[in-house]
C-alpha cells in the first residue's frame, strides 16, 4: 500500500537515448520510443509508482519529479470472501501471512497474494497493485516470487525490463544436517517455531 | 558547564559528504547548537581502548598499522599476471569520517603491487542504495588516483554470478568475483547488532554488500534473526569463494576510533578476533544505551538516520535498545527479523530533531513514535521525495534551523537531555544534563558487562574470555 504523491516528467532535450531507465522501471512505465539509436524516454505516469530508479539510473539531467496533482492511493484489500484462499496461498508459498515483504510500502504476503488471486501474474502487476518495488528493492523480491509461483505453478514473467534471478530459498528449506555443523545460527530451532506457525495457520482455517 | 561538573569544549563533527540522495548541507550544525559540551567515551569507561585515529586527514598511522597487518599475511599465491578485486563497502567510509578506510584500502593495494608484482589491482566500491552512492565516494575519498584509475562501482542490482553453497545456488555480484583473487576489507563497527548479534560478523558482507538484491531478500524476509546470519557462511564456504579469497583485512575499531588494523588469510581466525573486539570494545556503550531512558536525540550526518555515529556509536544502538542483542541464551520474541527489532525500540527518546541524513532506507516509525523536528526547509522536502517514507512529513514539523528544532524538541519531549548523533568518535556531543546522566549510568553499565555479561556473550560463542585479546 502506497500513495504515490509523485510523477515523472522527462526532459527530451536532454534524453540520450541511454536506455537505462527503462531497464531500471519496475512496473514497465517508462519505454523507449523511436529508431533504436535515436530512442527517446516516454513515461506513462499511470504505470508510475515513484520509485525514482529512473532518475537515480539517469546521468544526463532528463528525468524530473513533480508533485501530483492528485495523489493515487495504491492498495490491493484483502475483502471477506478472499481470506481462506489468501491464507491458503501464503501458506502453499511457505509465508506468513502477516509478513512485510515489502517495508518501503508496507505491503504484506497477504495483500500480495490478494493481488494475485485478483489477476497479477508478474512482478510488474504486483508494483501496479501493491506498490511493492517502489522503494529499496531489497526486501520484496523473493516473497513476491514465492507467491506468483505457488499461485502460477510456475516462474512468473517479470513484466519489466528488470533484471531479476531466481533465488526463493527461505529457512525451511536450509537442510537439517546444517543445523548440527552450524550450531551458533540455531537453524533448527528457528525452523522448528516457523513450522509451528505455519501449522497454526492450518488450524486457523 | 553545570553547577557541580566541568565538560569538553563540544567538537566539530566530520564534513558532510554532498549526496545525491541527501539535502544541500545545513548551514548550521550539531556543534552551533548553543550550550553543547561533549564527553569523551574514555571518560565513561577508561578501558575502552585508545584510538590511533579518530578523524582528520592525518592516515599515516592507519598506514603503518596497515602494513604491519599485511606483512604477517601470505600473498604467494597471487602472480604478477593475476587480476585482484580488492572489495569494499560503503559503511566503511561513515566510520570516524571515512578517510581511514580509505587509507587501508590504498594500503592493501600498495602492498600487493610491492610483494607480488601484480598491477592488477583493482578496487569495487559498493553501495546499496542507488548507482550513483559508488561514484560519489570515488570522488570523496580520492580513489581514482588512489588506485590509479582502476576502481568501480556496484550496486546490488547489479549483473549476478551464481554460487553454489549448501543452502542452494545463491546469487553474487559478478562485478565482486570477476578476478583471480578477491581481498575481504572489512571493518567491525558493530553497526547492526540487532540483525548480526555478533554471530559470524565476518561473512557478512557475502550476504549483503556482495550479494544481488534477491540473496538480501531472502536474508531480510526468508530467514530467522539468527537463521539469517548463515547466508554468508554459506556463501564463504563455498567452493567458489574458497577459490578465490585470498586474504580478509579488518578495520578494527572501538567507540574512542580505529585502533589497529587485522589482516589475515584464514577468515575464520580473523573473525573471532573481531568478534572477540566487537564484544569486548562495544558492549559497555551499548549497556549504556540500553539503560537511556530520557534523551533527545539529533540526527546530523549524510548517512542514513540508523548509521549516524555519536561517540563511535551508531543512532540504531539507541533506537533498537530494548534487548541485550548479544546475548543468546534471550529467547527471541518472533521469527520475523522486522518484528523482532520493532518489538524493542526505545521507550526513552523523547523527540528527535532531523538536521541531515540520506534518503532510502524506511524510517517511517520514527515520527510515528516521537515527535519528530526537521530542521530546515531543504532536508523537509528531501524527506517529502523519500520514496522509501511516504508520509513521513504528515507526522513531522519543520523549523527554520537547528537551533530553533532544538527548542521546539526540548518543549516536546519535556526534557533537555540532548544527544547528537553527527558521526563522531571518541566523544559525543551532548547537554551537560545528558552528560551528567550518562556518567552516572556508566559505573553500573561497566560492572555489569565485565562481572556478568561479556563472560556469558564470550562463552556463548564458543571464545576463551582469557584467550581472546588481539
Amino acid at each position: 500500500m502506497k500513495l504515490i504523491t509523485h510523477e515523472i516528467e522527462i526532459v527530451d532535450a536532454n534524453c540520450t537515448g541511454c536506455y537505462r531507465c527503462e531497464r531500471a522501471c519496475p512496473t514497465s512505465a517508462i519505454t523507449m520510443v523511436g529508431p533504436k539509436v535515436s530512442a527517446l524516454a516516454v513515461v506513462d505516469n499511470d504505470s508510475c509508482i515513484a520509485c525514482f530508479r529512473c532518475i537515480d539510473s539517469c546521468d544526463d539531467d532528463a528525468m524530473l519529479a513533480h508533485e501530483r496533482d492528485e495523489p493515487v492511493q495504491i492498495h490491493t484489500e484483502v475483502t471477506a470472501g478472499d481470506e481462506q484462499a489468501v491464507i491458503d496461498l501464503c501458506r502453499s508459498a511457505g509465508l506468513d501471512p502477516e509478513l512485510m515483504v515489502c517495508l518501503c510500502s508496507q505491503t504484506e504476503a497477504r495483500e500480495i497474494a490478494a493481488a494475485i488471486l485478483h489477476g497479477a501474474a508478474t512482478f510488474a502487476d504486483l508494483g501496479l497493485s501493491t506498490a511493492t518495488q517502489s522503494g529499496c528493492l531489497l526486501y520484496c523480491s523473493v516473497g513476491m516470487r514465492r507467491l506468483l509461483r505457488a499461485h502460477l505453478g510456475h516462474d512468473p514473467e517479470i513484466g519489466s525490463k528488470v533484471r531479476r534471478y531466481p533465488p526463493v530459498q527461505s529457512m525451511l528449506d536450509l537442510p537439517g544436517e546444517l543445523s548440527d555443523r552450524y550450531p551458533l545460527f540455531s537453524i533448527g530451532k528457528e525452523q522448528a517455531k516457523a513450522r509451528a506457525r505455519l501449522a497454526t495457520l492450518e488450524e486457523d482455517l | 558547564m553545570t553547577g557541580t561538573l566541568s565538560f569538553d569544549p563540544v567538537v566539530v563533527p566530520p564534513p558532510a559528504m554532498h549526496s545525491a540522495y541527501g539535502p544541500d548541507a545545513p548551514a548550521l550544525r550539531t556543534n552551533d547548537i548553543p550550550g553543547l559540551v561533549s564527553l569523551k567515551v574514555r571518560h565513561l569507561f577508561p578501558d575502552i581502548t585508545p584510538a590511533i585515529y579518530n578523524g582528520g586527514r592525518d592516515t599515516s598511522a592507519v598506514r603503518e598499522h596497515a602494513q604491519r597487518a599485511l606483512a604477517g599475511v601470505d600473498m604467494s599465491r597471487i602472480k604478477a599476471g593475476d587480476k585482484v578485486n580488492i572489495l569494499c563497502s560503503e559503511h566503511g567510509f561513515a566510520m570516524a569520517g571515512g578517510h581511514a578506510y580509505a587509507e587501508m584500502l590504498t594500503t592493501i593495494k600498495d602492498v600487493i603491487v610491492e610483494r607480488t608484482g601484480c598491477t592488477g589491482v583493482r578496487l569495487l566500491v559498493i553501495a546499496w542504495l542507488g548507482r550513483k552512492e559508488g561514484p560519489e565516494l570515488v570522488r570523496t575519498y580520492d580513489l581514482e588516483r588512489r588506485f590509479d584509475g582502476k576502481v568501480r562501482t556496484a550496486t546490488p542490482m547489479d549483473q549476478g554470478v551464481p554460487i553454489q553453497t549448501s543452502m542452494g545456488t545463491m546469487y553474487g555480484l559478478r562485478k565482486v568475483y570477476d578476478a583471480d583473487w578477491i581481498v575481504h576489507a572489512h571493518y567491525d563497527d558493530p553497526r547492526e547488532v540487532y540483525l548480526h548479534r555478533a554471530i559470524d560478523r565476518i561473512t557478512k558482507p557475502f550476504g549483503m554488500s556482495y550479494a544481488r538484491m534477491e540473496t538480501r531478500s531472502i536474508f531480510h524476509t526468508m530467514m530467522g534473526p539468527r537463521s539469517g546470519n548463515f547466508i554468508g557462511r554459506a556463501i564463504v564456504d563455498s567452493e567458489f569463494v574458497r577459490s578465490k579469497l585470498a586474504f580478509t583485512t579488518t578495520l578494527v575499531s572501538s567507540p574512542d576510533g580505529i585502533v589497529s588494523i587485522d589482516a589475515d588469510n584464514d577468515i575464520d581466525t580473523i573473525g573471532n578476533r573481531m568478534t572477540a573486539n566487537i564484544l569486548r570494545s562495544y558492549g559497555k556503550m551499548l549497556a549504556l544505551f540500553r539503560a537511556i531512558d530520557e534523551a533527545i536525540v539529533v540526527l546530523d550526518g549524510s548517512k542514513w538516520p540508523y548509521y549516524i555515529h555519536a561517540g563511535g556509536m551508531i543512532f540504531g544502538h539507541l533506537f533498537f535498545n530494548g534487548q541485550d542483542w548479544f546475548d543468546l541464551d534471550i529467547e527471541d520474541s518472533s521469527l520475523v527479523i522486522d518484528k523482532l527489532v520493532g518489538a524493542n525500540v526505545s521507550t526513552g527518546i523523547r523527540a528527535i530533531v532531523l538536521n541531515q541524513c540520506l534518503i532510502g532506507l524506511t524510517v517511517f516509525a520514527l515520527p510515528l513514535m516521537y515527535p519528530m523536528i526537521v530542521a530546515n526547509e531543504s532536508m523537509a522536502e528531501t524527506m517529502r521525495r523519500d520514496f522509501s517514507n511516504p508520509g513521513f512529513m504528515d507526522y513531522s514539523d519543520t523549523a527554520t534551523d537547528i537551533v530553533e528544532a532544538i527548542e521546539m524538541a526540548k518543549e516536546a519531549g519535556d526534557s533537555d537531555k540532548i544527544i547528537c548523533f553527527d558521526g563522531t568518535y571518541g566523544s559525543i556531543n551532548l547537554s551537560p544534563s545528558m552528560a551528567e546522566y550518562l556518567l552516572e549510568l556508566a559505573p553500573e553499565c561497566s560492572r555489569t558487562v565485565e562481572d556478568e555479561l561479556l563472560p556469558r556473550w564470550l562463552k556463548q560463542r564458543g571464545i576463551d574470555p582469557a584467550g581472546s585479546k588481539l
